[in-house]
């Protein structure tokens, strides 16, 4: 018998090492201990703007929704998820619809988890919790700003949920989510500084954070306030912005980055990150080729995918006026690519070096590296580090010279419109517009200037086309991808993920 | 007086009786040997060649008696003019004189062997007729004529309550489901392989099995505790024989496998007629390829995919055993070769397989030793696809006016332009440029010894590793197949796990019989871990001729790896009383500490209780004469599962999201998933209530059941909201699932004579599947399935169809679909909102069978042998993708059906194919019941004819055999096959093919034909 009980013994003494089960992950750091230091709040706060980097945002999809819902460009190839942007009739449970949502929001995640971070720590340093929560702020207010123009009807989520039962938020109006833009920006103004060190541009700045608080009155209506950001920035000391000499300087690989027009850009960069096509749908991964896909997408078939292409009407609305040396207007060759004399394709010629079926297609020029590279398969490698441009000083001055249009100060928008027109080499405008002349005007201008920056579909809505039947007439016209368009699809539809998860009614119009 | 005294002192006083006993059996044989001159008789029972264990050997009108060992050796002290009787449950009782012979071997015919046959249950085994639990058996030969590579496809349809459907690939496991879908996490379940838990039971051949029992309810398995939830398959191997003779046996087959089904798409005329009208009424100009005005018209390519793609795919095995032993140790070695050649054009899928087995025991004294040795290498070229759609789905829609093979494009595959206006892949390009390779070692190592206490005790420690090598490659090679899919550098991506499986046990058994109260109880405690590690590394760049090594790509060098280990900690105890044969109970406790779940809730208690009754051994009931056996029992208990990540309440911080600024990469740091610390075990409750009943002298046996499996806190990583922003979803315990059903079992044996033997045995499952919560309870709607609480899991879910629309007036009077035109789908207004929307969806059939059946034939007339078996399942909705895709009336431009020729035109109006269209505005290939189609079907999976010669020489056996496997198949479906399996697969970004979208065919793999020859010896 006390054998036996010793052998039950022996038996059970085996799990009296418990231990044995406190398995810890050793695949990644503990975030415990996490915050000690500046350096921590540091990559903390890259990994908000990493999220910039994601499929959804600037990689792909809010990039393609921007400018394929637009009459400046259609999706020109056969996947359906492309097809389906520009004409206004998506599927709630596709990607092209949810991830812009997700990854606008991973970028919320990280950034709240930075201000909560930062929140009553001792260990890091004041100016460095300055700095941090300036940049959080930003972004996190440009998270929000893409979100609310896209699908309007969103969820505000200042806060990393603790529980479970805090993972489902109730929508807010767009009016708070306005608010809470215009509070974010406001802080950022404040903690940014002005410039960084050579080595850190591309973080978010003062005059960044007034600029787009700017753009936010502006689409709000708040014009005198819009005017007074817009005005703190434009010529006034410590800032520096202003337009590049050459349009095309903006756009050219090796000497676009942080040029002084640029207000904030989305840093692209092939020398670094790793060798996989950057479209992460998951945990941010070092392998990721740092890079858009935009040009590539762009960009004729034989060269790149051929998915997106630019209507024709473009090309007559920069042929509308010559340069004060009776030329073209340059911006034409740096924008459009179509069929002309002399024109070339990556180095071919357009006859050959385009399928006879495109032959009498247009296409963006513009962010691809048409005047760098060469041959078929140009664009397919995907390597772009051109800049993306969330905005540049010129917008500013386009934005400024609308604002004082609407505030009635018709003639002090002359100015702003002429130094960017000026750059173009075009004669300074005629003056005695109307107020409803120059919102034309100024229409025009922001479509030679932007064309194919993702700028125009958020004009559209800004200025209520869509809403107009003469003016919605004019973007079927343009762009028959209009014909489908019903009321309310200016928003994308709830991604199918947030009507199963949290419920939400769907937009009205899907 | 004297069982009391036994009962209280048994321990103390167990020498002191033995020595009484023994003594006055030495005294009684000395005395009749003076008397009588008795012999030793010796000899062998056998049945159907095999030695026969525990056969009562009794001298006719004498109390001397022993039992055959394990052989079916008996040695027996008797008069010579005497007679010895032979009995055996399950067999006609045979006399046989002595005739002063020393030597009588007898062969016993058995009528039905089960109800006597050790079964193995959790750590020990038990008499079938002693069982409580639900368990079924499946013999060896049951398992070897259906010819496959594994096990896994080999039970399909021998077992009541198990289902088994194929991907059909070979090298792949088949899904296998005991009870219906117990839960939303992986539903395999637990492989025990001589005491070993096996988790890739690809490499358990059925030529190595001696039976394999499936344990279904908590009686049975609940000592397995929190593995156990989805059923418990243990596995038994072929050992040695103590019979003084090396056995040799060969197994060899050769055969050819076929993919026959095809599905009636269009050829380049009927294509480029469907593009045109479709181009014409979307107002686009018609595509180059389809346009004869254009010079690229495509007119000289007529290509028919289906018959290029699928090919005969010839296979063979080989296997052989060596086997013998003494009554001190016993050995089987085999070995086996397994080649089964791809049936796609290309490279996949083909898979190779060389395993080897050792099985050794040896006895010395009180100690037992065992040991196993496995190693199985496998070789396999997959057939993948990419693309959104399966392989199977590629070649059917792709395009008549492709051709297969361009030599002016690198890597040599013609592939889809422009002029075609459409994406496509070529997979039989794919399936030859795509260099992928996936080799797999794998080792399983096992040592058991087991020491006699004494009469009454014995303690079993069990120890046991497996180790398998993964080395995955994948080798992209400069190709251009069409504009889409090209690779301008070559690379190598190699991929290597390992994973291995540490388990240590050990047992303490007693068993003892007072008087008619038997008990057989166990108490263990088990330590288990899992160590898994991954490495990857890549390179690029690489130049003709391709050296298809690491070494030799120059540029882009990359790696990444990671590890996982999971560990538990168990106890575990059980008792089985029997009273007089009458009365069974059995009750089990296990406690399970696992490493997955946080500290505080890491214990997980899991008991069992279960009671039969054998009414036959009832001396106040009399039975009729028809019924030789009928037991009752019934079983309640409760068993776990811990199926999620590991860590998963443990946050990290991920390193690898930075950002670029001026320039230069500055690394970022974030948590991206939310954790969840209070997850703990998800169970499951599991009610059985059963009867076996044997008429008919044991020649029939009826076995039913009814269960009822209640899972709670299942582990779940419930969607959440977008707006988290987190990478996945915790899991936790957030969902519920309600399984219960019938299952009837029928065997028949024909009692055994010269010429012609017979049995049947068939099987009878019914699933209910209920949901009983769902994350927070908002229904998890996918393309074309539904999972809400109260209803099935993956429901068939979509619009209805009402008729197409005849003109435009009809189009606005009908409920709003934004961009109907005549000829398009009008669909039901089902709630009467006016509109067409997602408020019309209904639920448009069940993916889960109301009933799964099977049924075989086993025959045998003189040398003739003859085996048939059939699976069929009844009453289930299949969502068919292929026909979404092949029905969309030129929809993306993809080949079609022909019966989409007849489409809607202004002039032809009698009709349901929709007019043509390439954008399909008005989604007429949405999920409707269109696509919805009855799943039932039969098949006929197995038909064997065989020979055996009469005895060569030393040959005992000499078998000649022909197989034809998938021989018929009775079904409606329109598919390529009703046996569909989840293939995993990304529809517009969307991956499906996971536990919600059951029921829905992605294009299965088919399953082959196969005619094949087969010789069998033995020595």
């Amino acid at each position: 018998m006390k054998k036996i009980l010793v052998l039950v013994i022996v038996l059970f003494s085996l799990q009296s090492c418990s231990k044995k089960l406190d398995l810890v992950n050793p695949n990644a750091p503990n975030p415990g201990e996490f915050f000690k230091t500046d350096a921590d709040a540091r990559s903390a706060v890259n990994s908000v703007y990493n999220s910039l980097y994601y499929d959804g945002q600037y990689h792909r999809w809010l990039i393609l929704g921007e400018n394929f819902r637009s009459d400046e460009m259609y999706a020109s190839g056969p996947w359906d998820q492309m097809t389906t942007i520009g004409s206004f009739t998506q599927a709630t449970i596709w990607e092209n619809v949810g991830d812009p949502y997700w990854h606008a929001y991973m970028g919320i995640y990280r950034a709240n988890q930075v201000i909560e971070g930062l929140t009553d720590n001792t260990e890091v340093s004041e100016s460095a919790k300055d700095q941090a929560l300036g940049q959080i702020y930003f972004l996190r207010g440009l998270y929000y700003f893409n979100l609310l123009k896209i699908y309007r009807n969103i969820p505000l989520i200042t806060a990393v949920p603790k529980s479970t039962a805090q993972y489902t938020q109730p929508l807010a109006t767009p009016e708070a989510i306005w608010q809470q833009i215009e509070s974010d920006w406001k802080k950022a103004a404040d903690l940014l500084p002005v410039n960084w060190p050579s080595g850190e541009a591309g973080r978010a700045t003062k005059g960044a954070a007034i600029a787009f608080l700017g753009k936010a009155y502006l689409w709000e209506k708040k014009y005198s306030e819009a005017k007074a950001q817009f005005e703190q920035i434009i010529d006034k000391s410590p800032y520096t912005y202003d337009l590049m000499p050459n349009y095309g300087d903006n756009f050219n690989e090796t000497a676009a980055a942080n040029n002084k027009e640029s207000i904030f850009e989305i840093q692209w960069n092939t020398k670094v990150g790793g060798a996989q096509p950057g479209a992460q749908n998951g945990d941010p991964n070092a392998a990721a080729l740092l890079s858009s896909e935009w040009a590539m997408i762009i960009s004729p078939v034989g060269f790149g995918y051929g998915d997106g292409k630019a209507r024709p009407w473009l090309v007559d609305e920069f042929l509308k006026e010559k340069t004060v040396t009776n030329e073209e207007d340059p911006r034409l060759n740096l924008t459009l690519l179509y069929k002309r004399p002399g024109e070339k394709v990556y180095g071919l010629d357009w006859a050959t070096g385009i399928t006879t079926a495109d032959q009498n297609s247009v296409y963006i020029k513009k962010y691809t590296l048409w005047r760098t590279k060469s041959g078929y398969n140009a664009a397919l490698d995907a390597k772009n580090a051109m800049p993306y441009y969330v905005m540049r000083f010129a917008d500013v001055l386009l934005m400024y010279a609308e604002t004082l249009n609407e505030l009635g100060e018709t003639t002090a928008a002359y100015a702003p419109i002429n130094r960017v027109r000026g750059r173009a080499h075009l004669a300074d405008l005629t003056t005695g517009l109307t107020q409803k002349a120059m919102r034309e005007q100024i229409a025009h201008e922001r479509v030679t200037e932007f064309c194919g920056e993702g700028v125009r579909f958020d004009d559209l809505r800004r200025w209520g086309w869509l809403g107009d039947p003469i003016k919605l007439a004019q973007l079927k016209q343009h762009d028959p991808e209009f014909k489908t368009y019903l009321p309310g699809r200016e928003y994308y539809p709830q991604p199918q993920n947030l009507l199963n998860t949290a419920g939400y009614p769907q937009n009205t119009g899907w | 007086m004297k069982h009391y005294f036994k009962n209280q002192f048994f321990s103390r006083h167990r020498n002191k009786d033995h020595f009484k006993r023994r003594t006055f059996i030495i005294f009684f044989l000395l005395l009749g040997n003076a008397l009588f001159a008795q012999t030793d008789i010796r000899g062998k029972v056998t049945s159907a060649t095999t030695g026969l264990e525990g056969v009562t050997v009794r001298v006719k009108g004498e109390k001397t008696a022993t039992q055959t060992d394990i052989d079916g050796n008996y040695l027996i002290r008797a008069l010579g003019d005497g007679t010895l009787i032979f009995s055996y449950v399950g067999s006609v009782t045979q006399e046989i004189p002595i005739y002063n012979r020393s030597n009588i071997d007898v062969e016993l015919q058995l009528v039905n062997q089960q109800l006597n046959d050790i079964v193995v249950v959790g750590y020990g085994t038990q008499r079938k007729k002693d069982l409580t639990g639900s368990i079924a058996v499946i013999d060896a030969k049951s398992l070897e004529n259906r010819n496959q590579p594994s096990v896994g496809q080999a039970l399909q349809g021998l077992a009541p309550g198990v289902r088994v459907s194929g991907p059909n690939m070979p090298g792949q496991n088949p899904r296998i489901e005991i009870r219906g879908v117990g839960t939303i996490n992986n539903n395999s379940p637990l492989f025990v392989v001589d005491g070993m838990y096996v988790d890739d039971i690809t490499n358990i051949t059925p030529d190595d099995v001696e039976t394999m029992q499936v344990l279904k309810d908590a009686s049975a398995s609940a000592i397995y505790g929190s593995r156990a939830a989805n059923g418990v398959i243990v596995i038994t191997t072929k050992k040695g024989r103590a019979n003084n003779k090396l056995n040799i046996n060969f197994d060899g087959f050769q055969g050819v496998s076929n993919i026959h089904q095809r599905l009636d798409v269009m050829d380049r005329e009927q294509y480029q007629a469907l593009m045109r009208a479709a181009a014409i009424n979307d107002g686009k100009p018609i595509d180059a390829a389809n346009d004869p005005n254009s010079s690229d018209f495509v007119s000289d390519i007529d290509t028919h995919w289906q018959d290029e793609a699928w090919q005969p795919g010839p296979f063979s095995k080989y296997s052989i055993a060596l086997s013998g032993g003494s009554a001190v140790s016993k050995f089987r070695i085999s070995g086996d070769y397994n080649h089964r050649k791809s049936t796609f054009t290309g490279q996949g899928p083909d898979f190779q397989r060389y395993h080897f087995t050792i099985n050794t025991d040896q006895s010395y004294k009180k100690l037992k030793f065992s040991q196993t040795l496995l190693f199985s290498k496998t070789d396999g070229f997959p057939l993948t696809s990419t693309h959104a759609y399966s392989a199977v789905i590629n070649v059917l829609k792709s395009l008549p006016t492709l051709g297969i093979y361009d030599p002016n494009s690198p890597g040599g595959y013609a592939g889809t332009e422009s002029k075609h206006g459409v994406i496509d892949l070529n997979m039989i390009g794919w399936n030859n440029l795509i260099k992928r390779e996936n080799k797999s070692t794998y080792v399983l190592g096992g040592f058991n010894a087991s020491y006699e206490i004494n009469k009454y005790l014995s303690l079993r420690g069990t120890t046991s590793y497996n180790y398998t090598a993964q080395n995955n490659r994948i080798f992209t090679p400069v190709y251009r197949i069409g504009y889409f899919f090209t690779n301008t550098e070559a690379k190598l991506d190699e991929f290597r796990n390992e994973f291995s499986q540490f388990t240590a046990n050990g047992v303490l058994n007693f068993k003892r019989d007072f008087g008619k109260h038997n008990i057989d109880a166990i108490v263990g405690a088990e330590y288990y871990k899992e160590d898994f590690d991954f490495l990857y590394a890549g390179a690029r760049g690489y130049s003709q001729p391709y050296a298809m090594v690491l070494d030799a790509g120059p540029s882009g060098k990359a790696n990444a790896g990671s590890k996982q280990a999971m560990a538990y900690m168990s106890e575990f105890a059980r008792v089985n009383y029997n009273y007089a044969d009458r009365y069974l109970l059995t009750a089990s406790l296990r406690r399970d500490a696992n490493s997955r779940f946080a500290k505080q809730n890491r214990v997980g208690y899991f008991p069992s209780v279960a009671a039969a009754w054998n009414v036959n051994n009832e001396s106040f009931i009399k039975l009729p004469e028809v019924i030789s056996a009928l037991k009752i029992r019934s079983s309640y208990g409760e068993l776990g599962n811990s199926s999620m990540g590991n860590y998963l309440y443990q946050p990290v911080l991920n390193v690898q999201g930075g950002y670029v600024f001026g320039g230069n990469y500055q690394q970022g740091a974030t948590v991206t998933r939310l954790v969840n610390q209070d997850v703990i075990w998800e169970s499951t409750k599991s009610f059985n209530i059963g009867m076996d009943l044997s008429m008919l002298n044991n020649t029939v046996i009826l076995t039913g059941e009814y269960y009822r499996n209640t899972t709670n806190n299942i582990l779940f990583a419930v969607d959440i909201p977008l707006s988290n922003g987190a990478v996945g979803a915790p899991t936790v315990n957030s969902a519920g699932m309600r399984n219960s059903g019938i299952e009837i079992g029928l065997t028949y044996q024909k009692p055994r004579t010269d010429k012609l033997n017979f049995s049947f045995s068939g099987n009878i499952s019914t699933v209910t599947n209920v949901v009983t919560q769902l994350g927070n309870n908002v229904p998890i709607i996918l393309n074309s399935n539904i999972t809400e609480v109260g209803h099935p899991i993956a429901q068939i879910y979509g619009w209805q169809v009402d008729r197409l629309f005849q003109s435009a007036d009809d189009v606005s009077k009908s409920a709003y679909q934004p961009y109907a035109q005549a000829g398009d789908i009008k669909f039901k207004d089902l709630n009467n909102d006016n509109i067409i929307d997602d408020k019309d969806k209904v639920v448009l059939g069940n993916s889960i069978p109301k009933f799964t059946y099977g049924f075989g034939l086993n025959m045998d007339y003189m040398n003739f042998d003859l085996y048939a078996q059939f699976y069929g399942v009844y009453g289930n909705s299949i969502f068919n993708v292929e026909r979404q895709i092949l029905e969309r009336s030129g929809r993306e431009r993809e080949n079609q059906l022909t019966s989409q020729g007849n489409f809607w035109t202004p002039t032809n109006t009698n009709t349901d194919v929709p007019r043509a269209s390439i954008a399909d505005l008005n989604q007429n290939s949405r999920a409707s019941d269109r696509y919805v189609e009855k799943g039932s079907y039969l098949r006929m999976t197995d038909l064997q004819l065989g020979y055996r010669f009469k005895q060569i020489k030393k040959l005992s056996n000499l078998r000649l055999y022909g197989a034809i496997q998938n021989v018929f198949t009775l079904t409606k479906y329109k598919g390529m096959d009703p046996e569909i399996s989840a293939i995993p697969r990304t529809i517009d970004g969307v991956s499906t093919g996971n536990i919600f979208e059951r029921g829905v065919d992605n294009g299965s793999f088919p399953s082959p034909r196969t005619f094949m020859v087969g010789l069998q010896l033995s020595f």
